[in-house]
């Protein structure tokens, strides 16, 4: 990307910095306010892509998805009702957005349209970017995905069962066991030990 | 030439008894039977059932309790329904008890039709107010 | 879920920093022209909502002048409806010749129980006389 680009995007999220809660933006969305529905995208902009990315493994992919998202996003309003958090809304459509892009590819190319799953092949050119990285590798994107969600998004359990569409059991599962293989793993144990 | 003026004189005698006969008036004494209990109050419909009746005046009774005209609509008057209704504070040895007149209702009746009409109590009562049972007749006077 | 179940399984600030990482490098740089193309749509939904809520807000301005003249009508209805029911001083579910008696009498012997039924701040015979009116009111005829 050319550096011009980047920094246009970087000055534009810094002039979008909007005190107001999620709530509040949406309630002003949905009384009219444009300019509020511009705030909630600057300020999940960089999620949704980088989710997208997790999801296609593929940047211009990606950005499709990105923008379908927030299409998706808009046409919810007015009317729209936050009953969670935000990015519960969001995620699920990212994801079969993304699958669905996947599926438009595949076909496009001439490949065999693959069944619906969250995997998503690696970004090409991005390898483990360190030791946790290179573990969590050895489990399932979902194992990934759940982590990823709990301790980095910060979002609750049942946020995350909502998110992903799956049970919270299924989520406490997925969070133990990827944490029982970051704890047995020579790589990533000391992380456990005092 | 006497009898085509007698005929006319008779022609003329003849329409003009016509003419008020078309229109003419009644009165109506409305009585009211509380047995042997003190009538302190009371509430009735009158109204007439063919379509010849209008109400054009109406009167209190007999008895110094009820002698004042009673409540009504004003709306009523030219019409062929009235809700007339009164009361008394006074105790019960001043108040009228088994049959009494307790108003008159002066109608109007059209084209030599037969008058028809009734009388509906809604509402009698005592002098402690409490409801009681009465009876309710008409009786048909002629105007002069 | 109790938040205690969320903090079951808790990890150390050093090993959120890793996920951290794990977590950017998707990261993907968008460029000023995703941004202006996903905003521009906003914009033009956000302008056609708007259009939609004059369009509305024209046709509740029509309404809402035949609703005045209806509410003049019932409104006076209303109001005669209240007067109504307070007039009902011995509680019977209607208002007759008998609520005008209750009140006559009770102004009779001193009481100050009392409704105020024509609003002139006071309990006295032109009450009496406006339940009186009201029960041989021909609409409200018994």
């Amino acid at each position: 990307m050319a550096a011009s680009d980047r920094r246009a995007s970087l000055r534009t999220l810094a002039e979008h910095h909007d005190p107001r809660s999620d709530q509040e933006l949406i309630a002003a969305a949905n009384a009219g306010d444009a300019g509020a529905f511009e705030s909630l995208y600057f300020r999940y902009r960089d999620w949704v892509g980088g989710l997208a990315f997790r999801f296609t493994g593929d940047r211009d992919l990606a950005l499709d998805v990105l923008q379908e998202t927030f299409l998706y996003f808009l046409k919810k309003f007015p009317g729209f009702v936050l009953t969670s958090h935000l990015k519960t809304f969001l995620y699920p459509a990212v994801r079969n957005l993304s699958i669905a892009a996947r599926q438009k590819t595949r076909r496009a190319q001439g490949d065999t349209p693959m069944p619906e799953t969250i995997e998503a092949p690696t970004p090409s050119g991005v390898g483990p970017v360190n030791e946790v990285d290179a573990v969590l590798s050895t489990l399932g994107q979902e194992h990934r995905e759940v982590l990823l969600l709990r301790f980095v998004e910060g979002l609750t359990m049942p946020e995350i069962a909502e998110a992903l569409e799956i049970p919270v059991g299924t989520v406490k599962s997925r969070i133990h066991n990827g944490l029982a293989r970051l704890r047995a793993d020579e790589r990533t144990k000391n992380f456990f030990e005092k | 030439m006497k009898r085509a003026w007698l005929i006319f004189i008779i022609f003329c005698a003849v329409k003009l008894c016509g003419q008020e006969l078309a229109t003419s008036f009644r009165a109506v004494d409305i009585f009211i039977d509380s047995g042997n209990q003190a009538l302190a109050a009371y509430q009735l419909t009158f109204r007439g059932t063919n379509g010849s009746v209008k109400i054009v005046g109406i009167e209190g009774g007999e008895h110094s309790a009820f002698a004042e005209p009673p409540y009504y609509d004003p709306e009523a008057m030219q019409k062929d329904r009235v809700i007339i209704a009164a009361f008394n504070t006074a105790s019960a040895d001043q108040l009228p008890s088994g049959r009494t007149r307790i108003a008159t209702i002066h109608i109007q009746m059209q084209s030599g039709q037969a008058p028809a009409y009734i009388a509906q109590v809604s509402a009698a009562a005592g002098t402690d107010g409490k409801r009681i049972s009465v009876k309710v007749n008409l009786v048909e006077r002629t105007a002069r | 879920m109790n938040d205690d179940q969320n903090r079951n399984e808790q990890i150390p600030d050093t090993l959120t920093e890793k996920l951290r990482e794990v977590a950017s490098k998707t990261t993907i740089l968008v460029p000023a022209s995703v941004d202006g193309a996903v905003l521009a749509q906003a914009k033009a939904h956000f302008v056609q909502i708007s259009r939609e809520r004059s369009k509305i807000l024209r046709i509740s301005w029509l309404a809402a002048a035949a609703c005045v003249a209806l509410l003049a009508i019932f409104g006076i209805r209303h109001l005669e409806h209240g007067r109504y029911e307070r007039a009902d001083i011995d509680h019977s579910g209607h208002v007759d010749i008998l609520d005008a008696f209750a009140l006559a009498r009770r102004i009779q012997q001193g009481s100050q129980q009392g409704v105020d039924v024509n609003g002139d701040g006071a309990v006295n015979k032109a009450d009496v006389d406006a339940i009186a009116a009201q029960a041989v009111k021909l609409k409200r005829g018994v």
